[in-house]
């Protein structure tokens, strides 16, 4: 494989990334255009698509919520690093978060038909209990913050490392453009985008793969130089894949899908009857994304790419193959689209959690009566001010590690609680706050002592163990069947008045 | 100087990508045409009953393991990855063309 030179293909310019950011931008607009134009014209619409979402947008627009740029780099990342053990321990939990979701999803549809958020299920699941809102009011938001905040950051590295575009620039223009097709469309917006993108997300990587397999070398000389490394790369079986990362990478997925916004929303967004088989199908379909792109990473390992060479981080590998590799630069726009596709459809996922959670759990209950016009625009304000709050952290270089691990902390504890308020009825409101607040309290230095595995562990051993103990002592069950009596909270006494219905489209 | 001619692989590739990209764009519009054909309609329909979440886990994680697996048994298998890739698509596109038929 000596004859492989690796030079930074000179035909990319920094002159080329904005437009790219744009171009891809404006085709999402237009889309979004029309769906606005027919689709969205209540809060309903926009923070929860009227409940109107089918099968195939509920497919694919998961798929693409659920694939994040980094998700696109990890997989090459993690097979550089441990062969195809760090691409099994990668893809395989991956796939199977999104899976995970079903039970949960199925009973929150069954009991409460007409919610919306995490937050709003706990208050009618608690009595309004306001600590417990307060907390994963604010997991929720941070959660979502945290979503904005990682893949715009994504977004700039990628347009940097390939066209030597200023960072910053990058990350202001993929936010500017992100926000105004969420702005217009909602989870709608959100959806559609999103099913365009997982074209985007299997379509080119099978091309890209390909051609990064010929100018490499071919698959035999590739195949044969990571075989005669010997090392276990080519086995699934590797342990300390599993120790390095797998395990904590798993228990991770697990609590963003389950206890997260973003999929709850398409939850209560997707028409009933297809809730279970819509989240089946996507995680089983999210599968080859890794799985294709994956490949890079043994593609680098082939070529002895040392660590040192990507600037110590393995998740450049791909970005850097692909600018490196000699490939004809239409291969490597694409590359960069399948990217910034991924990061946009995350963060306007991540937007319309922020919108929903403003609207439902902070606007209403403080406006009780509050009109449809103004609802509406508060769904809106919300996206904007975390846009901005993104911008301004990736802007100054402020250290977010602080927002990571409150989100952590928020998402990891809440998660056996959420499971045990939704399917046993004897857990209190005490013992869900308390179990969630000692497991944060107890679990966070243990984490920062002995590691995030420790850490996981500790919080959702405490994060259970509370609300069981004090469930088990408490002798009154809550009656599911109350929170199907709960109103729309997006309903507005002057709904029918203000509402002029899009006429449909011929 | 980058090469901008491409592989015969590559070629397939990107016209068997043409194809299945045409037929889901095409089922991706159908499906939203009939989202604004039906955006005022009440969810009345039959309740959530779908009974093969478990196998269907069980039989996506083993696919997806084997595939994964498969990489160490020989160069040529390095090709199932974008051969899944599109498949996927496929199956995306197929799901649009449940929820237009539905």
């Amino acid at each position: 494989m000596d004859h492989i030179t690796l030079t930074m293909n000179p035909l990319l310019n920094p002159m080329q990334g904005v437009p790219t950011l744009m171009a891809v931008g404006l085709v999402m607009l237009a889309l979004v255009y029309y769906v606005k134009r027919n689709l969205v014209s209540s809060t309903k619409d926009f923070v929860i698509a009227n409940r109107r979402i089918g099968f195939g947008f509920g497919v694919a627009g998961l798929i693409s919520i659920w694939t994040w740029a980094m998700a696109v780099m990890m997989s090459a990342a993690q097979t550089y690093t441990y062969g195809l053990s760090g691409l099994f321990w990668f893809t395989v939990p991956n796939g199977l978060a999104v899976i995970l979701v079903i039970p949960f999803a199925r009973k929150i549809r069954q009991i409460m038909p007409a919610g919306y958020t995490i937050p709003e299920f706990v208050s009618a699941r608690f009595g309004a209990n306001k600590l417990a809102i307060s907390v994963v009011v604010l997991g929720a938001m941070f959660g979502s913050l945290i979503e904005v905040i990682i893949n715009i950051k994504g977004t700039s590295l990628v347009i940097s490392n390939v066209f030597g575009t200023n960072a910053n620039l990058a990350a202001i223009v993929g936010l500017a453009v992100v926000l105004i097709y969420s702005l217009l469309g909602g989870l709608w917006a959100s959806v559609s985008t999103s099913t365009l993108s997982t074209l985007l997300h299997t379509v080119p990587p099978a091309i890209i793969i390909v051609a990064v397999l010929y100018t490499a070398g071919g698959s035999d000389a590739i195949w044969g130089s990571v075989a005669a490394q010997g090392n276990d790369l080519l086995s699934v079986t590797r342990p300390d894949a599993a120790m390095g990362f797998g395990i904590t990478l798993a228990l991770g997925l697990i609590t963003a899908t389950v206890a997260g916004q973003e999929y709850w929303q398409v939850a209560w967004a997707l028409k009933r009857k297809d809730v279970s088989r819509t989240f089946l199908w996507a995680g089983a379909l999210f599968y080859p994304i890794p799985i294709c792109i994956g490949i890079l990473g043994l593609v680098g390992l082939a070529l002895h790419i040392d660590l040192a060479t990507l600037g110590g981080d393995a998740a450049a590998i791909g970005p850097y193959l692909i600018s490196h590799l000699n490939l004809p630069i239409w291969i490597v726009i694409l590359y960069v689209v399948v990217i910034l596709t991924a990061c946009y459809s995350v963060i306007d996922s991540a937007f319309t959690a922020i919108s929903s959670v403003t609207v439902v759990d902070v606007v209403k209950p403080l406006k009780p009566d509050i009109s449809e016009r103004s609802l509406f625009v508060w769904a809106k304000i919300p996206m904007a001010i975390a846009a901005a709050i993104a911008a301004a952290i990736v802007l100054t270089g402020v250290d977010f590690v602080t927002i990571v691990l409150t989100s952590y902390a928020i998402r990891t504890a809440v998660l056996i609680p959420l499971v045990l308020a939704l399917f046993w009825p004897r857990v209190t409101a005490v013992g869900f706050v308390w179990g969630i607040i000692a497991a944060i309290a107890i679990g966070m230095p243990i984490r920062a002592a002995y590691g995030e595995l420790w850490g996981s562990i500790a919080i959702l051993s405490i994060s259970a163990a509370i609300p069981l103990v004090l469930g088990l002592l408490n002798d009154k069950r809550f009656d599911f069947a109350s929170l199907k009596q709960r109103r729309d909270a997006t309903e507005t006494t002057d709904m029918p008045a203000t509402l002029s219905p899009v006429p449909a489209a011929e | 100087m980058s090469i901008e001619l491409v592989s015969i692989g590559t070629a397939i590739t990107i016209i068997v990508g043409a194809i299945i990209s045409y037929y889901y764009l095409y089922y991706m519009g159908a499906a939203l045409q009939k989202s604004v054909r039906t955006r005022n309609d009440k969810d009345d329909g039959p309740e959530d009953r779908y009974h093969y979440s478990l196998i269907g886990a069980v039989v996506s994680v083993i696919i997806s393991i084997v595939s994964i697996a498969i990489y160490g048994y020989g160069p040529a298998f390095l090709y199932w990855g974008p051969i899944v890739a599109l498949l996927a698509a496929v199956a995306v596109a197929y799901s649009l063309r449940e929820e237009l038929m539905g």
